[in-house]
């Protein structure tokens, strides 16, 4: 089985995770509804044009700007809290047909684990943009700028792609950093392929990320784009569900070599 | 000058995209710009030289009145840049006339530098060592130092001409003095200068240029040498206007002719106001004589990196000299430039002079961007969306606009040469509100200045949102030392509400009227030094004191027919002064939109004999107002006047068989009723043709009825909801 059959075969997987998606992002846009609309209320603005209404409503309303700030925030700390309570399972279900119950099971067991080197993580992913950022101030291009940045961004999602996989189905140690810190080496020194290929597919991710920016500066005020936004979100958690699959289907290649 | 508009800066600080995961975006971004989506820089535009003119001004069938007697200061200078010290030294020789009825016995000068020669300057206190962007990273003092003065010539008859050679007979040493503010200075004179006479006194100074942080100076090998040479003040009738120079406050000088020697290292390109007449290398060294005439100021540049660029434009010779690194601008410059002159000239008559020169400061030079000189202006750079460009982001305000205001400034205050410290609303606002028909004209379809993907911010919000910020704090007819450094009511009062004001003005009592006012002013006051009642009263010689905007039609047999309307007037001397003189805002709310049963005949009446008949129970109090019979039902409207500016103002009611109503109200009341009969109101519009620029809020301008949604919730929280989709999908996990 490859990765993308891998995610494939589990749909109930990729939509129990993106109606929880767009559940928490639907949730915490309530407060700025309530408050918008209390601003408006009882009138009605009626101009095709939007920007003056909506300049007229965050100058008259300054605490709406950190209210959509604070959504953006907490909707994004919740949802990686909620990633991390339940990646083990995910990464479990990727590598086979697994039981509701196993499911729920594998991921509250792995939860700590999970924590603990996405923790590593989160600073070996600040060293590596640093560094990067440091060996491209020096180039003129931004593009190339940019997308060196991204390669690096990437290689540390799927590092730790590799490294929670270990975790899950290889009882690698969460604790000790070498378990990240090997999947950084294995990734170059034996598996390069699938770092391209995955560092490949969140590019695709990054496709979709983009694709949500023009729906959302394009379509403001249209009612297709909140449709249209919430569709690409699962095409990019798919994706990302795919650069997943790619490091569970890598390490259970490397597990039946080995066996 | 520019300030920025503050509007337009609130708005970014709202914006929908969050700010996190900043490096994501980029990346992102860049990876769609790699597929080739980015679209290349512009490219520079062909070098087709265009000749220096040989006069200043242009030939007199195409420059319009040039008064001879408005002619009362002329300027010989003869300077020396020395670029290692930052100086320039030289002699000016002044010719003064004195065309008032008044005696004098001495001439005040400005020196203007001396401003930035301490700490507690009145300006450097004021600003505190700042101006608009801040502090620059090295400091240099500026000041200028008058080192002798001598009386050369005092003669009878104004109109003789001034010397250009130094006089023979025996310079007369005279006695000088800085007053308290060292930007003020008074030269006495050893006789005094009558009615009809003109004196010439020859001045020596040294000025050292500080680095650029207030319009002036210099930055690394770049100078903007402007404010740089002793200037007398204006003599009228009531005395001599000179005033210190305070922060906000710009300048005020009489029309003259300037002969002007520069002596600067060879490698400098220089703009200069003027023609250049004359051009000599030597020992490294570049000797050039310039020649303005008709101005009321001299400044020049010099940089040895500029790029110079030509058009033509009806025999007006356009000069650009810009960084290397912004050629790619430089047509979208000179496309503002002469849409600008093709606007002003049509409205506001000839350009008189034969050259006009666009300068831009290099980075780190900025501040000497947005200012305006005689027949020479800096402008600034057009700023680079990056990859907020892909998404649809673009933008005239940076660049575009400001080489619109900065040439409108050629008109009002060059060309109208109001007191800037006394009424600077006189140039800077009227600027603005020329710059707006200039991006009326420009983009008559379509006036914008911002767009975000699929909307739009057209000129008439960007104003009416920057009244959203500081417009209650000064009133506009203020003197500038009036808007103090730490509020930020300069750039939204002096700027945007006077354009506001006047384009509220035009929009109420009609475009052609308005810009007939407009141009009788331009035509009466070219070449003079016209206050504000000179506006005001030549607006309303054209406009009329009183304008009738509505007939009333109120049918007394039936004061709530459909036809009703109250006579609505507009006395345009009040208008002007409550706009003027006051802080009051323009607001309306539209208070009441609702169906009711209309006034029914139940009840005891007396019939013609004198009896009362009748006493029937009412029908239908209680019946909805859907379930009634046309006829049995109105719609009432309620406006509220909530600000304490009454302007009239419209009302657009729209009713449920489609049709649409209008009724004006003069908005004087603290509130009015509309009713109207057999109608069914589902919406109703204050102002819905957007003619009050004055109104900043009019989120509470419409009601409706039968709709769910209010037209603005669903936008913003659809616009929040995709940034939490898109974060929470950003981040990978
Ligand atoms: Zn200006």
């Amino acid at each position: 089985m490859n990765a993308l059959q891998r995610v494939r075969s589990a749909p109930g997987l990729w939509l129990g995770l993106w109606v929880t998606q767009l559940v928490i992002a639907y949730a915490f846009s309530r407060p700025v509804a309530a408050t918008v609309s209390q601003a408006i209320s009882p009138h009605t603005y009626l101009r095709e044009q939007l920007l003056p209404g909506i300049g007229e409503l965050f100058s008259q309303n300054p605490e709406l700007g950190a209210l959509i700030g604070t959504a953006v925030v907490t909707a994004g700390i919740l949802s990686a809290i909620t990633w991390i309570l339940l990646v083990a399972g995910v990464i479990s279900r990727l590598s086979g047909p697994k039981p509701t119950a196993e499911f729920i099971g594998t991921a509250a067991s792995k939860s700590p684990h999970m924590l603990i080197v996405t923790f590593y993580a989160l600073i070996a992913r600040a060293l590596a943009l640093m560094t990067a950022g440091l060996l491209v101030r020096g180039l003129e291009q931004p593009l190339i700028k940019a997308a060196t940045v991204f390669v690096v961004w990437s290689i540390c999602s799927v590092a730790l792609d590799r490294a929670r996989t270990q975790i899950v189905l290889a009882e690698a140690s969460a604790l000790h950093p070498k378990t990240l810190l090997h999947s950084f080496r294995d990734l170059f020194r034996t598996v390069p392929k699938q770092l391209a290929a995955a560092v490949g597919v969140n590019f695709l991710a990054a496709g979709f990320i983009v694709c949500s920016l023009f729906v959302a500066v394009w379509g403001m005020g249209t009612g297709w784009a909140i449709w249209a936004g919430r569709g690409l979100a699962g095409l990019t958690l798919a994706a990302t569900l795919w650069r997943i699959a790619i490091a569970v289907e890598s390490v259970e290649q490397g597990r039946n070599q080995a066996g | 000058m520019f300030v920025g508009f503050s509007g337009v800066r609130s708005l970014d600080a709202g914006g929908v995209i969050p700010r996190a995961h900043n490096i994501f975006w980029t990346s992102a971004l860049g990876l769609v710009a790699a597929l080739g989506l980015i679209a290349c820089d512009p490219p520079a535009p062909a070098n087709t030289p265009v000749a220096e003119p040989t006069e200043a001004l242009r030939p007199p069938d195409q420059r319009g009145s040039v008064p001879a007697k408005s002619r009362i200061a002329d300027y010989v200078i003869d300077a020396q840049l020395d670029a290692e010290k930052r100086q320039v030294t030289g002699t000016v020789r002044i010719t003064w006339r004195n065309r008032t009825t008044q005696t004098v016995d001495h001439l005040p000068l400005h020196l203007y530098m001396n401003a930035f020669r301490a700490e507690d300057t009145t300006w450097m206190a004021e600003g505190r060592g700042a101006h608009r962007t801040g502090r620059p990273d090295n400091w240099q003092w500026g000041y200028i130092d008058i080192t002798s003065a001598n009386l050369t010539e005092l003669r009878t008859g104004v109109d003789a001409p001034s010397p250009t050679e130094l006089q023979q007979q025996q310079p007369k040493q005279l006695e000088w003095k800085e007053r308290d503010d060292p930007s003020l200075a008074d030269v006495k004179l050893p006789t005094t200068v009558g009615p009809g006479q003109q004196v010439t006194i020859e001045l020596a100074f040294v000025t050292q240029l500080p680095t650029v942080f207030a319009r002036t100076g210099y930055h690394d090998d770049f100078f903007m040498v402007a404010q740089w040479f002793p200037k007398v003040g204006v003599l009228e009738e009531t005395g001599w206007q000179a005033h210190v120079f305070t922060f906000h406050s710009e300048f005020y000088a009489d029309f003259g002719n300037y002969q002007v020697f520069l002596d600067v290292p060879e490698n400098m390109v220089v703009g200069a106001s003027g023609i250049r007449t004359a051009e000599e290398v030597a020992d490294g060294r570049k000797k050039l004589t310039y020649k303005a005439e008709m101005v009321h100021d001299f400044a020049w540049t010099a940089d040895p990196d500029f790029v110079e660029y030509h058009r033509d434009y009806n025999g007006i010779r356009i000069r650009q000299l810009i960084q290397p690194e912004h050629v790619g601008d430089a047509e979208a410059h000179f496309e503002a430039q002469i849409e600008t002159l093709k606007s002003m000239e049509k409205r506001f008559g000839p350009y008189p002079w034969s050259t006009i020169t666009i300068v831009h400061a290099p980075d780190g030079g900025e501040e000497a961007g947005g200012m305006e000189y005689p027949t020479l202006y800096t402008t600034s750079d057009i700023l680079n969306p990056g990859p907020a460009k892909l998404l649809g982001f673009a933008e005239q305000f940076s660049g575009r606009f400001t080489t619109v205001h900065e040439f409108g400034h050629q008109y009002f205050q060059g060309l109208l040469a109001s007191n800037e410290f006394a009424q600077p609303w006189l140039d800077e606002g009227m600027n603005t509100t020329s710059n707006m028909l200039v991006m009326y004209d420009w983009h008559p379809d379509d006036p914008w200045v911002a767009k975000l993907g699929n909307q739009k911010l057209t000129i008439d919000d960007s104003v009416r949102m920057a009244l959203l910020g500081a417009s209650t704090i000064d009133a506009v007819d203020r003197q500038v030392d009036t808007y103090r450094a730490f509020n930020p009511s300069y750039g939204v009062t002096v700027y945007r509400k006077t354009a506001a004001l006047m384009l509220t003005l035009r929009n109420l009592v009609g475009h052609e009227v308005f810009d007939k006012g407009l141009r009788a002013y331009a035509d009466k006051y070219r070449f003079r030094h016209p206050k504000g009642s000179d506006l005001a009263d030549t607006l309303i010689a054209t406009i009329g004191r009183r304008v009738t905007l509505a007939e009333a039609k109120i049918r007394h047999d039936d004061p709530k027919h459909p036809e009703s309307q109250p006579e609505v007037v507009l006395d345009v001397r009040d208008y002007l002064d409550q706009a003027l003189q006051t802080v009051d805002a323009v607001d309306y709310k539209l208070r009441t939109l609702k169906v009711r049963r209309i006034v029914g005949r139940s009840g005891w009446h007396r019939n013609d004999a004198g009896e009362l008949i009748g006493g029937e129970e009412p029908e239908g109090l209680d019946t909805p107002t859907a379930k009634l019979d046309d006829d049995l039902v109105e719609t009432l409207v309620v406006i509220d006047r909530k600000g304490e500016f009454p302007v009239p103002v419209e009302l657009e009611v729209e009713f449920e068989d489609g049709s649409t109503q209008r009724r004006m109200w003069d908005g004087k009341a603290r509130y009015w009723a509309f009713t109207f009969p057999g109608k069914r109101g589902i919406r109703a519009t204050i102002d819905p043709d957007q003619k009050l620029l004055l109104e900043a809020h009019t989120l509470d301008n419409t009601r409706t009825r039968k709709r769910k949604d209010d037209g603005l919730t669903q936008a913003v929280v659809d616009s929040a909801e995709l940034a939490e989709l898109i974060a929470i999908g950003g981040m990978g996990l």
